[in-house]
């Protein structure tokens, strides 16, 4: 017999089991170790009802008498290996302890959950980096003008250092953009032109 | 998996169904378009209305209204084609196009002109038969789905009020000049029901916020995303590598997803019935050079519609960057009033203030000065009809080098142009003109006209320049010989590969194109509709995508997630042995396929480290292969060991067992008998006689840290070849033959060979054949030049460097040749007392085969020139013996026939 059975489903928005997912349990040693090299209980494909069962010892995850239960958690896989679900980690849960030791999720997709970036624009840095290397690339030093490619360099630096702020705006009395700079967090921004309110 | 756009990059909120690529993909479908501007958003729109299913690839990203906020420095780097830094290899020429989803529709300034009948003609007469009913159907069809109309009164600003009123005032011997409204593709937004027309915001720039201008965005490829009929697919920050095909018949293309530092994320394999090149002028040349398709023809022919400005200075507020910047043109001196060669057209145009400061020819003070007066500006450009004399090439590293001088016509016509517009601003009160000239940046008085005409004329390369209009490079035209397309854009010589878009325009059409480039892309994708039965079926294949039964195109993170959900076969465990020989023996243990160009080699499992791009797998790819070689016991049980190729004297002993580990299920445990390995071991699955996935752990069994996933393979192909395997093809007179100075014609790319991986490009060889005569030239990364001194026989064929060493080739395929850069054979031996030395310093098990060279350790005394023992041959620097020449040090390498 099994010190431990983990027990669960997994169903679908509309309540459908989903299967052909693979769950596996962990002990979460992140408590202890930072390095998160955590211990593994087992690892089941789940049923066509869309069930599970994981059964496993003390001795899989006790690492001496730190350790006297486990601290579990699951990570869903879809049928490529992708991780699609972690759950919150459930502290020292006892054998005898079956409502710590079940599991029943709801999932909305199969898909790897990839967390949002809040700034498209966040990369740009690293985009005209990119850009400058491959102009290095195919820039022709054999047909260049020296003089003219330095006074471009320097026309851009001066453009991109100057130009692109808002206190040099005021200064020419350049009314620029039009809408927040990030407007789809303001939902409702106007899209009336200032000039045309004036 | 279909009607949504995909990309590399996440966000909160996009108004397309938008999601996340986090793995490779593979796609068979009817249709594959690359390129999603002008021409691509059309073709493939069309393709999904008819039924047929469709992928469009585009380089850029996904960017809706709401992300487009307006400010240059948000906005360049993510919608202009590297980030605005695009230019001609002598940096003389700025060249400006779109680079995300919608191409330069999304950033262009919504000028439509139709094609004029003046050019239909021309190009008729050069062979391109699409009849001018057909452009006009097309155009209309066009012009209705993007809302095509004549800017109104109220939508013309001040400096386009000014600009008319100039060419009202202006004469020419007393007679008025040409000149009316633009049209434009602006109209209902689909995101705001309340705007209904232009907001005349003026950064057409830099995209619409408002999604009021038709761009392909929030026109055709919108409606094929929200066509329930429709299967059509859309991915983004996806950069083509290859179009591969066979005998004239285009099976797929092999595309990379890229993040915004251009790594490598994800790869696409998309195998299609039908392969269309949209990329635009110079990208669509650039993908027919690196796929080796049409010849020396392909990316000559490029015209760029340079066009200087010139901005008149007036005493009140103009506020030119209020309104829509281009909505009014003078007609009067270009191909719309009937001037068959060169000419101009007046543009009405303004620019926001960054662009705007880059554009003012002057610096410091002056600039500045310039600068505070830019609400007191009117600007316009002189956008030339030139003559198709730029040539797009490929660089060292694979991206479009551009080259283009003006020509004494186009010279002229600028010199013209920009006198015209002098005049005209003077006409209308202006107090000064700043001009795009460096030498002349300034003019206060109509008297200093010439001045500035002459700087024109006499030193063209003080002029800043711009084109946001590059055409050519792959013309049409019905000469096979003189042209790279049809009149239905087809490739000659091709069943189903097709280039539609600005690139394929035999001469620059005079005015903005994107109206032709639609209406052509009409034309064409109603051609291939019709067509649609001659098309082949598609040929299913991987590529180089990860997969299951190819680990070694996996990156790290997908070997341990297929591990993860894999099982084991164990029937295949008894398999596992390898062949006893220690030594390639073709068609025995070892077999090359001229063909597909697959290795088979059985001598030992070659390891294969991750895909990833990282430093340290980079590394570990060059310097640190490996492979395991297995003996059979029992049916339980084999013997093996695990040989790095870098020091190719330790071999580190195993046992193979097959056991059940908790999170991995059954699994082949390699467990190693000898320290310091045996703190160490390997969790191995095969999956398929030739294929295993493994996790390599430090630490006690069941508990050990991960350290890497790899695999290993038995079977792989050309671009994996190992130093060995290279030998083994150079030296079969059965794989491999001295090629012909005329079989070795042309231009090679070359990849080291190190004991474990092939490098990407390191060396270009030019073999330049004429009157009997071989000129051989190579460029090594890009940064050493020079010739070499070709020698040919029977077995050889040998070029001298200045160096102690010399190259030697053998033709593999006319398009694969394997070679060696070595030195002389010589009998003298060396270095082995060093070996003893490392032994006594780390006394670690010695494999069998270095038994021969420790023996002759103790009988060599001296160290007499650099000759290496073969065991001490490192990563890329081979050792080769041979019982009676001796032994030579040399690199190998892989050519691929780039031209």
């Amino acid at each position: 017999m099994p010190d431990y059975v983990i027990k669960g489903s997994l169903k679908d928005a509309k309540g459908q089991p989903i299967t052909n997912v693979k769950v596996q349990a962990n002990d979460s040693d992140q408590q202890w170790f930072e390095d998160r090299n955590d211990d593994f209980l087992g690892n089941v494909w789940v049923k066509s009802d869309g069930t599970f069962e994981i059964p496993f010892d003390s001795k899989q995850f006790q690492e001496g008498w730190l350790e006297g239960n486990p601290d579990i958690y699951l990570l869903i896989r879809n049928s490529s290996g992708e991780i699609v679900h972690q759950t919150e980690i459930r502290i020292g849960v006892k054998p005898s302890d079956t409502r710590n030791l079940t599991f029943d999720i709801v999932l909305d997709s199969l898909e790897k959950r990839i967390e949002p970036s809040a700034d498209p624009y966040a990369q740009n840095n690293a985009r005209v980096l990119a850009a400058f290397a491959r102009l290095g690339d195919v820039f022709d030093i054999r047909v260049s003008d020296t003089e003219r490619v330095l006074k471009l360099l320097t026309s851009a630096v001066n453009a991109w250092s100057l130009y692109t702020r808002e206190e040099m705006w005021k200064v020419i009395k350049y009314d620029g953009p039009q809408v927040p700079r990030y407007p789809w967090k303001e939902p409702k921004h106007s899209h009336k032109l200032g000039w045309d309110r004036q | 998996m279909t009607n949504y756009v995909y990309g590399v990059e996440s966000f909160e909120k996009r108004a397309e169904k938008y999601k996340v690529v986090t793995h490779d993909l593979v796609r068979n479908v009817d249709a594959c378009v690359i390129g999603s501007g002008a021409a691509g958003a059309i073709i493939a729109t069309k393709l999904a209305e008819a039924g047929k299913s469709v992928v469009l690839l585009e380089r850029g990203g996904y960017y809706d209204g709401e992300s487009m906020n307006q400010r240059e420095e948000d906005m360049i780097p993510l919608l202009w084609k590297n980030a605005a830094a695009n230019f001609t290899s002598n940096l003389r020429l700025a060249i400006a196009q779109g680079s995300c989803l919608g191409g330069s529709t999304v950033i262009n300034d919504a000028v439509c002109f139709r094609m004029p009948d003046l050019v239909i003609e021309q190009w008729r007469a050069t062979g391109v038969s699409i009849t001018k009913k057909e452009w006009d159907q097309a155009n209309d069809e066009v012009s209705k789905r993007i809302n095509v109309k004549e800017v109104t009164e109220d939508e013309l600003n001040a400096n386009a009020r000014k600009l008319r009123e100039a060419c009202e005032k202006f004469r020419i011997d007393g007679k008025p000049i040409k000149h009316w409204n633009n049209r434009r593709n602006c109209g209902p937004s689909f995101t705001d029901p309340n705007l209904t027309k232009c907001v005349k915001c003026g950064f057409c720039h830099l995209g619409c916020h408002y999604d009021t201008k038709q761009s392909m965005l929030v026109t055709y490829i919108h409606d094929a995303l929200n066509n329930p009929a429709a299967n059509y697919t859309a991915y983004c920050n996806c950069e083509v590598e290859r179009i591969t095909y066979e005998d004239g018949v285009a099976t797929g293309v092999d595309g990379i997803f890229r993040d915004a530092s251009g790594n490598e994320k994800f790869r696409i394999r998309v195998n299609a019935k039908l392969v269309v090149v949209s990329a635009g002028a110079i990208a669509s040349s650039n993908l027919l050079h690196k796929s080796k398709i049409g010849g020396e023809k392909v990316g000559k022919g490029l015209a760029v519609h340079p066009a200087p400005f010139v901005m008149g200075h007036f005493k009140g507020e103009i506020r030119g960057n209020q309104g829509i910047p281009m909505s009014y043109t003078c007609h009067e001196f270009g191909v719309t009033n009937g001037i068959k060669k060169g000419g101009f057209l007046i543009e009405s145009i303004f620019l926001p203030i960054f662009q705007m400061a880059i554009a003012i020819p002057t610096f410091g003070a002056d600039h500045f000065r310039m600068m505070k007066e830019f609400n007191n500006y009117t600007m316009a450009g002189i956008m030339v009809r030139d003559e198709p004399v730029g040539e797009v090439s490929m660089s060292y590293g694979g991206s479009p080098k551009v080259r283009y001088e003006l020509s004494a016509q186009t010279i002229n016509d600028m010199a013209r142009g920009m006198g015209i517009l002098a005049r005209m601003w003077f006409d209308v009160g202006a107090t000064s003109i700043i001009t795009s000239h460096r030498d002349v940046p300034e003019i206060r008085t109509r008297a200093d006209i010439p001045k500035l005409k002459d700087a024109v004329r006499n030193s063209p390369d003080g002029l800043m320049l711009g084109s946001a209009h590059p055409q050519g490079g792959n013309k049409m035209g019905g000469d096979e010989n003189e042209s790279t397309v049809d009149s239905d854009c087809r490739v000659f010589g091709f069943k189903n590969l097709y280039v539609c878009d600005a690139s394929v325009f035999p001469t620059a059409l005079g005015v903005n194109p994107q109206l032709t480039v639609m209406a052509l892309a009409t034309i064409t994708a109603n051609r291939m509709v019709k067509n649609w039965n001659s098309f082949p079926k598609v040929k299913e294949s991987l590529g180089s995508t990860c997969h299951i039964s190819q680990p070694r195109f996996c990156n790290a993170e997908t070997i341990g997630e297929i591990f993860a959900v894999m099982d084991h076969d164990a029937k295949l465990f008894p398999k596992l042995a390898n062949s006893a020989e220690k030594k390639p023996a073709i068609g025995k243990n070892w077999s090359f396929d001229s063909k597909t160009l697959r290795i088979y080699n059985d001598l030992y499992w070659r390891g294969f480290y991750a895909r990833d791009t990282d430093a340290l797998t980079n590394l570990l790819r060059y310097f640190g292969g490996f492979y395991k070689k297995f003996w059979k016991v029992d049916d339980t049980t084999h013997k093996g060991i695990t040989h790095p190729f870098e020091t190719q004297i330790v071999d580190a002993k195993s046992i193979a067992k097959e056991k059940e580990v908790t999170g991995f299920g059954k699994v082949i445990h390699l467990e190693y008998e000898d320290f310091p390995f045996s703190t160490a071991y390997d969790l191995l699955k095969m999956v398929d006689e030739n294929t295993i996935i493994g996790k390599a752990f430090v630490g006690p069994f069941g508990k050990g840290r991960e350290l890497f996933n790899f695999s290993m393979s038995r079977a792989y192909d050309v671009d994996f070849v190992s130093e060995e395997d290279l030998i083994t093809i150079f030296n079969s007179n059965e794989l491999s033959h001295a090629p012909t100075a005329r079989e070795i014609a042309g231009r090679w790319e070359g990849m080291l060979v190190s004991d474990s991986a092939v490098t990407p490009r390191a060396q270009i060889f030019y073999f330049d054949y004429e009157d009997g005569e071989i000129d051989m030239r190579y460029s090594f990364a890009n940064m050493l030049h020079g010739r070499s001194d070709v020698r040919i026989t029977d077995k050889l064929f040998r070029f001298d460097d200045p160096t102690p060493f010399h190259d030697e080739l053998r033709m593999v395929t006319p398009d694969l040749v394997v070679g060696r850069w070595v030195t002389e054979w010589s009998s003298e031996d060396a270095l082995q007392p060093f070996i003893e030395d490392f032994r006594r310093i780390l006394p670690i098990p010695f494999s069998s085969a270095a038994e021969p060279f420790l023996d002759r350790i103790t009988r060599t005394l001296n160290v007499r020139g650099a000759r290496l023992p073969k065991e001490a041959g490192v990563s890329f620097l081979g050792v080769e013996e041979d019982k009676i020449k001796g032994t030579r040090i040399g690199l190998s390498y892989v050519l691929k026939r780039i031209a």
